[in-house]
């Protein structure tokens, strides 16, 4: 006959692997939650932009889908810019019968203002497969400027 | 005053696709919004893939699933510092299942400005046919 022994429980006997889990829980929960707030104060605007910049260069980005270059307006102002227009979805016959409708068309206008004040005359913008980039040169005087030490 | 007759686009999140399908590209994967109809013997689909240039994208129609896989083109570079981030860029993937017969070879497929639009006509068997009722 085997005789087992069965030890009773105690909370140290916790396999530590439970706190792992515990532990993995909170964080992706915490992450859920963060980014669940993050989204209900972002504006909800059209077009959704990213804004990168190096030590010469501002970057802004928008996808814009369907939009034609010539209904594109881009400006500058100051220290913002401006992208708006107009998305026009293609007039469809009488006889259409849709199946599913999750596209939107219309207007739309975003002024964004920017970071650092950069060179309103150099500002290039490409608009190609429905991504618009926007390149904006740094003004000078906000560009870190190398001062020699003079030994002496 | 706001003008009636215009309006504002509506901006969608991204909705990125949970998926069990196991991708072979590591990166996120995005559902894209697509319109749907239906005109004169032909099925027309409008996806937005903003990003996608024509050698990314992959259409597949097989035994009645359509699938369209695109992969957005990421220009940003190395050195940059992310100051605001809106959107991510990654592979944009959705699929249906094609109810009708559709003639495989005659499919269009085209790809502008980051829009696929897609032309799928239905081949003559299933289209309705009048049949004509003769007196007798």
């Amino acid at each position: 006959m085997i005789v087992t022994r069965i030890r009773p429980r105690r909370a140290w006997d916790w396999n530590l692997g439970e706190f792992d889990r515990m532990r993995r829980d909170m964080a992706r929960l915490q992450d859920a939650m963060t980014r669940g707030f993050f989204r209900e104060s972002a504006p909800r605007m059209f077009p959704l932009v990213n804004i990168a910049q190096d030590k010469d260069r501002l970057y802004v980005r928008a996808e814009l889908p369907g939009v034609n270059a010539s209904d594109l307006d881009v400006s500058v102002k100051d220290n913002s810019i401006c992208i708006s227009g107009k998305r026009e979805l293609p007039e469809e016959s009488e006889n259409v019968s849709y199946h599913r409708r999750e596209r939107s068309g219309g207007t739309f206008s975003r002024s964004i203002e920017l970071p650092s004040p950069f060179d309103r005359d150099s500002v290039d913008a490409n608009f190609e497969n429905g991504v618009l980039s926007i390149v904006l040169p740094l003004a000078e005087e906000t560009k870190p400027k190398q001062i020699t030490v003079k030994a002496g | 005053m706001a003008n009636e007759k215009t309006h504002e686009v509506q901006t969608v999140d991204q909705e990125e696709e949970a998926t069990a399908l196991e991708q072979t590209r590591p990166g996120p994967v995005f559902v894209p919004a697509v319109d749907i109809f239906e005109e004169d013997g032909n099925i027309t689909v409008l996806a937005d893939m903003p990003g996608v240039k024509p050698d990314n994208l992959t259409i597949d129609l097989h035994e009645n699933v359509l699938t369209m896989t695109g992969d957005a083109e990421d220009t940003e570079g190395e050195e940059e510092e992310e100051l605001i981030r809106e959107y991510h860029v990654g592979r944009y993937y959705r699929q249906f299942t094609v109810s009708d017969n559709i003639d495989q070879d005659k499919i269009e497929a085209n790809l502008t400005d980051g829009v696929l639009r897609l032309v799928l006509p239905k081949a003559e068997a299933s289209k309705p046919k009048q049949i004509k009722i003769k007196r007798g």
